[in-house]
């Protein structure tokens, strides 16, 4: 199938597909200055792959630099960003819109707006301040796309919000 | 030219600066926050940190590897053709890289031109991401379809077709059926293995629905297809052409079996 066909009802029919983490046991490893995981994720009924990633920055003073992300793994050999959660370390410029989101965690999805546009499918981000740890981001990911097979845990919830 | 180039220029630097924002990170770092931006809206980041002797350094603290990372197994950008490009991104911009991390090193005054260096040179290596395999893969279909259109009329040819008279027919798509001759031609496009045991099972689920066609089969590269799975392939298929770069071959055989 190629991304330019691909509806929103059919994004979000991928992101609220239940799934389940084949390689829970899967490790991070160190590249270039980062952890980086990656876990494979089946849909129900084994028809669906995709790839569910984290990555942090260890450098230091780097650790807002950090983002988990869910990826399908289309049967024509292409990959498509379903979503992606970021840290804080930086702006994000949302291109239809032409507004920047200033320095917190933000949320790309994929749009059917932005692939008709020829603009990256997950090039739309919105803010939130659900999570401010990978940990936390991770969860939310994870209970956002139905995903079992691994133990994440919320941010603890704090008195002294991120500016 | 008419205007007045000095009050263009003038005007120009003025918009240009205030695009450009320096903003403290930490105690080490600030931040330079430049209007380049990665496809997806995340912009390029660009740090600013001391060094002793009065230097600067300019640094993307390793966030663009890091970056490109969601998509592409980085490790890969070190070798083959993606290392040639890279080592020359980093030579012509002369910047320095450190365990993924990349920066140019500057006196005060050549700041804005350490800036511009490092921003262009992180931009050109997420180009390097356009040789992927998918899209190395998706160009070699686009290569196929001009090559036949090329060689066949179009009014013979149909795409994504569907053999409807088996069951579960949509599960086996033949990527172009044309008027054959005899019978018709069933043509595969193989950039890798996958699509090579795809089109194993097709061809023969053709057979065992007795279908009655003449196969094509078009390599993007004969050589990297591992031997077992070339093996089955050869036993159900008909023609092959090892590469589209065998265009003589290509339209040799092809004109055989078109009608």
């Amino acid at each position: 199938m190629a991304f330019e066909s691909i509806s929103d009802v059919e994004i979000e029919r991928l992101l609220a597909l239940p799934k389940r983490v084949s390689n829970p046991g899967a490790r991070d490893s160190r590249i270039e200055g980062r952890l980086q995981r990656n876990y494979d994720v089946v849909g129900e009924g084994q028809e669906y792959k995709f790839q569910l990633y984290t990555r942090q920055n260890i450098r230091p003073g780097m650790d807002d630099d950090f983002s988990c992300g869910l990826s399908w793994l289309a049967p024509n050999g292409e990959t498509l960003t379903l979503c992606r959660y970021n840290g804080p370390h930086l702006d994000h410029f949302n291109r239809l819109e032409h507004e920047w989101l200033e320095a917190t965690c933000h949320i790309h999805r994929t749009t059917e707006r932005y692939i008709q546009a020829g603009f990256k499918p997950e090039g739309h981000a919105s803010t939130t301040d659900r999570y401010r740890t990978l940990t936390g981001a991770l969860h939310c990911l994870v209970t956002d796309c139905r995903i079992s097979g691994i133990e994440t845990q919320p941010d603890e919830p704090t008195l002294f919000p991120l500016p | 030219m008419n205007a007045d180039l000095l009050q263009l220029q003038e005007s120009l630097c003025k918009a240009m600066c205030s695009e450009v924002r320096v903003l403290p990170k930490n105690k080490e770092l600030a931040i330079i926050r430049t209007p380049f931006t990665f496809p997806d809206g995340d912009p390029y980041q660009v740090y600013l940190k001391q060094l002793p002797g009065g230097l600067l350094r300019v640094s993307d603290m390793g966030h663009t590897l890091g970056h490109l990372s969601y998509e592409n197994d980085t490790t890969k950008f070190r070798k083959g053709t993606r290392g040639k490009l890279f080592d020359q991104i980093l030579a012509e911009g002369e910047v320095a890289e450190d365990d993924g991390e990349f920066y140019v090193d500057a006196e005060p005054d050549n700041l804005a031109s350490a800036i511009f260096r490092l921003s262009h040179a992180l931009i050109k290596l997420n180009d390097i991401t356009f040789l992927n395999r998918a899209r190395a893969e998706s160009t070699f279909y686009e290569d196929l379809r001009e090559s036949l259109m090329r060689i066949v009329p179009g009014a013979k040819i149909s795409e994504d077709y569907v053999y409807e008279a088996m069951d579960n027919a949509r599960d086996y798509p033949i990527d172009y059926r044309i008027e054959g001759k005899h019978a018709p031609l069933f043509v595969f496009g193989v950039p890798n293995k996958d699509k090579a045991r795809l089109a194993t099972i097709v061809l023969e689920r053709l057979k065992r629905a007795n279908a009655d066609f003449d196969s094509l089969l078009i390599f993007a590269d004969q050589g990297t297809i591992p031997r077992p799975d070339l093996a089955r392939l050869s036993n159900v298929g008909g023609e092959m052409i090892a590469s589209l770069d065998a265009r003589d071959d290509f339209e040799r055989k092809l004109l055989r079996k078109v009608a």
